[in-house]
């Protein structure tokens, strides 16, 4: 050591020792006047370097402070101080105003991050915003959109879905309940509406075979059948949607029966009854799709 | 029998507005108006008007006051003056001034986003309360795209349209009604959307997810948001004076692994660490300003000294040597590398400008501080203005022309080589027959694309020019056909002064060859002087943007302090 120093820890040395490469979770500027402070993964080539600083946001972009009149580093312009919570609504196509299916309080930073899976989303075209909640109003919209496209019928609760893809049927008819009469003087019956029912009803059949990146499981195909029967007799609503856009809350309304022509190709059978509206938060929140019912 | 008179919404009295009624009885001859004070029940309003019609019109200015209850009482009176009977219970109304209501969006606005927040206006002078409002977005065929729906929030009176498509217009507007039924409506109001698509890059990612038939919602939010040791002085929008202060960012703020950051600043202060980030624990590096004159600097000059320190260890990293910054305005920009766990620093400086000047406009600012300046320009050049290479540098001035002797223009032998900034004195010691050109500078392949030309010239008022004596740059072909464009006629320039000339336009197709000319004939001897010439050059077809000569040479371009 030589005046608190190390001799191998100087710019003088000739071999200069590397320090750990810790996260860096603070950065202090001061004793001047800044007008520009850049964090990023990306390194830049030292060479290359003039003097001036990438303006546009990417992935690796860590903070961007550019002084104009505030302190902000981040690409939004809201902090933990303000923020109460944040909601992600979805708008999906025909649809008029945003409705939020999920919303999450704000404590600390790493709140602000989402990643999470929207399972009851139809075919199509679809917005979804991410809001900041301030004093109990929305601030700005941050709106992106998205195309959900799929090839097969899935049937899903709020974090969970299953595709049917083999030997797929669904037959299905709409149900309106009317009272036919028959009257004593009358040669025609009188017919009865009583009420505005007005539901789909059906039977769905299927081969349920897991496919992992493009192979279908064959062998494994009763645990995976197992395991969707344990999901249709849960008792809970489910969701189910086809490649063209439909969407209907339905619940089991049968037992499961098989079909088999060889012991690895069943056929799995079983009735189901709408139960509610897709479109209605409030049947969604009631029937526990989704954790909030701030729009029913 | 009395009239059965229609609700009334309420209107501006300065206005007036028609009462509708329906009647059963005889045919209408003339209608009676009583409208009476709701709270006093007193007559303000008794008028017979002749008509047949089942409505009565209360004129503009007709007694009635803005923000006052009223009822309206109604009679007809048949051919021989027979009066109907009067309504036990007349009709209320209220009497409102027209409520200001219109969208923060202007008609004919360009929005440049696919997603907009349009804020809604309103205001009564009465106090009337708006009671619910709703946005709707129009194709420009006026059909329905999307709407807000009735909203009755109304302390935010803001709506988010979405999936507006670059380049397209759209019609927006909002409709509401008040507290007691005024209807509102501000129009159709015309929106250009224009923006830059395929930004990859979103702070909202969605992704869809078609083996599980989901869509997958992440957010890239970074919220970071300095904390500061005292408020701060911002200075101009684009500065934080933290000379005696500082600012850190830590909530929301984490790199992990290699970065780079880069940090533009100006007077910082001596040997002191501007700059410090670590783990705030085991992990801090400082980085510190040092200025002087060293052994191996040459004089005097600044560097900055990378201190890492962990755990006991220092690693000591030191940038090169830049010079002086020649005013405390000039920035440095510092760039900071760590690869592992080595750190890296390099620094430039970046141009500010400072300027004097005895007068608080600027006018008559000199490069250097003078005996009367009493004021200071600091101006920060905009990188467009040196982004753009002055083409016409190291070029050569030459005299074609198939006609006239080398001596119809005398050019100094020094600037024939190399153009510069620098004065060039162009001489005619005999009269003209044609006109002569000085061809600067060959560009190849310049087909279709802008150019923007500058340059002070500077006319003796004894210089007699031909008409078509003109500034221009010329685009040739293969061929030797051209055609000139960027034109300044040269005998619309004041006399005796320099005058700074600049203009702009698009090369022709087909161009192969672009020249800078200065052409132009003189009857008798006599001088031309041109210098500071800028020939700018862009790929896309953009503005005008100003040469640094003409940016620096503009007192606008700087903010004067007293000195």
């Amino acid at each position: 050591m030589f005046l608190g120093n190390s001799f191998a820890s100087s710019d003088k040395t000739l071999v200069s020792s590397p320090v750990e490469a810790k996260n860096i979770e603070f950065l202090t500027v001061r004793f001047a006047i800044f007008g520009e402070v850049y964090a990023s993964n990306d390194l830049m080539t030292m060479a290359d370097f003039n003097g001036s600083v990438p303006q546009d946001w990417d992935f690796n972009t860590r903070l961007h402070a550019l002084f104009k009149n505030n302190l902000n580093g981040g690409n939004v312009n809201f902090s933990t101080d303000i923020v109460e919570s944040i909601r992600i609504k979805r708008r999906v196509k025909g649809e008029l105003i945003f409705k939020t299916i999920y919303e999450k309080p704000i404590v600390v930073n790493d709140d602000f991050k989402i990643n999470l899976l929207d399972y009851m989303e139809p075919v199509g075209n679809i917005e979804y915003a991410y809001v900041p909640i301030i004093s109990g109003g929305d601030g700005d919209y941050i709106v992106s959109r998205v195309e959900s496209k799929f090839d097969s019928y899935f049937i899903c609760e709020k974090d969970v879905s299953y595709p049917m893809v083999l030997d797929t049927k669904f037959i299905k008819q709409l149900n309106h309940l009317v009272g036919v009469v028959e009257l004593p003087n009358r040669l025609k019956p009188v017919v009865i509406k009583g009420g505005i029912t007005n539901y789909i009803s059906g039977d769905i059949e299927c081969t349920f075979i897991e496919n992992q990146d493009c192979k279908w499981l064959i062998d494994s195909s009763w645990e995976y059948r197992n395991q969707i029967y344990q999901f249709l007799t849960n008792g809970r609503p489910k969701i189910l949607k086809d490649f063209e856009g439909n969407t209907w809350m339905i619940a089991v309304t049968s037992g499961i029966s098989e079909d088999s022509d060889h012991y690895l190709h069943v056929k799995s059978k079983f009735s189901v009854t709408e139960c509610g509206e897709t479109s209605s938060m409030g049947d969604l929140y009631d029937n526990g799709f989704i954790d909030t019912d701030i729009d029913r | 029998m009395y009239a059965i008179i229609h609700p009334i919404e309420p209107f501006d009295a300065s206005i007036g507005s028609e009462i509708k009624f329906t009647w059963r009885g005889n045919q209408i001859y003339k209608v009676r108006c009583i409208v009476k004070n709701n709270e006093s029940g007193t007559t303000v309003y008794d008028h017979t008007e002749s008509t047949m019609k089942q409505s009565y019109t209360i004129p503009a200015n007709s007694g009635l006051v803005n923000g006052v209850y009223y009822v309206v009482y109604i009679t007809v009176l048949d051919v021989n003056n027979n009066e109907s009977d009067l309504q036990d219970i007349g009709t209320p109304f209220y009497c409102f001034s027209k409520p200001i209501f219109n969208l923060s969006i202007s008609d004919g606005e360009i929005i440049q986003t696919s997603a907009y927040k349009v804020g809604l206006n309103y205001s009564q002078s009465q106090g009337e309360s708006l009671d619910s409002y709703s946005f709707t977005l129009y194709t420009y065929q006026k059909t329905v795209l999307s709407s807000s729906g009735d909203i009755y929030n109304t302390s935010d009176m803001s709506y988010v349209v979405s999936g507006l498509e670059n380049a397209k217009q759209y019609y927006l507007r909002a409709t509401g009604k008040t507290l007691h039924g005024i209807t509102l409506d501000t129009g159709f109001i015309l929106i250009t959307v224009s923006y830059t698509i395929a930004q990859v890059f979103n702070t909202l990612e969605l992704n869809n997810k078609p083996e599980s038939g989901a869509i997958e919602i992440k957010s890239n939010i970074v919220s970071a948001i300095g904390l500061s040791e005292k408020d701060v002085i911002y200075i101009g929008d684009e500065y934080a004076d933290l000379r005696d202060n500082s600012v850190t960012f830590n909530e929301g703020f984490e790199v992990k692994g290699d970065f780079t950051k880069i940090f533009v600043f100006y007077e910082p202060e001596r040997n002191k660490s501007i700059i410090s980030f670590g783990d705030g624990d085991r992990l801090k590096v400082d980085i510190y300003y040092r200025k002087g004159k060293y052994a191996d600097s040459n004089g005097e000059k600044a560097y900055f000294e990378l201190v890492a320190n962990s755990c006991g260890t220092n690693y000591v990293r030191n940038s090169g040597y830049v010079n002086i910054p020649n005013s405390n305005y000039q920035q440095f920009a510092l760039l900071v590398n760590r690869q592992g766990g080595y750190y890296d620093l390099e620094v430039v400086l970046i141009s500010t400008v400072i300027r004097y000047s005895a007068n608080a406009d600027g006018s008559n600012m000199t490069e250097a501080r003078q005996p009367d300046s009493q004021y200071v320009g600091v101006g920060y050049m905009p990188k467009d203005a040196y982004e753009h290479e002055n083409l016409l540098l190291n070029t050569e001035y030459k005299i074609i022309g198939s006609s006239g002797t080398p001596n119809y223009f005398s050019i100094p032998t020094e600037l024939t080589k190399v153009i510069t900034n620098n004065e060039l004195s162009l001489t005619q010691t005999a009269e003209a027959t044609a006109r002569r050109q000085c061809i600067q500078t060959i560009l190849r392949n310049s087909s279709g694309i802008n150019i923007a030309s500058s340059a002070e010239i500077l006319i003796p008022s004894s210089t007699n020019l031909y008409t078509q004596s003109s500034y221009y740059v010329r685009c040739t072909d293969s061929k030797g056909s051209f055609t000139d464009i960027a034109q300044v006629m040269l005998n619309t320039i004041e006399r005796d002064k320099w005058v700074l000339v600049k203009a702009s336009g698009v090369t022709r197709l087909g161009s192969e060859k672009l020249g800078a000319s200065l052409a132009f004939d003189m009857k008798a001897v006599g001088t031309i002087k041109i210098r500071k010439q800028k020939l700018e050059l862009g790929t896309v077809s953009t503005e005008y943007t100003p040469a640094p000569s003409d940016w620096v040479s503009d007192p606008n371009n700087y903010t004067w302090k007293p000195l």
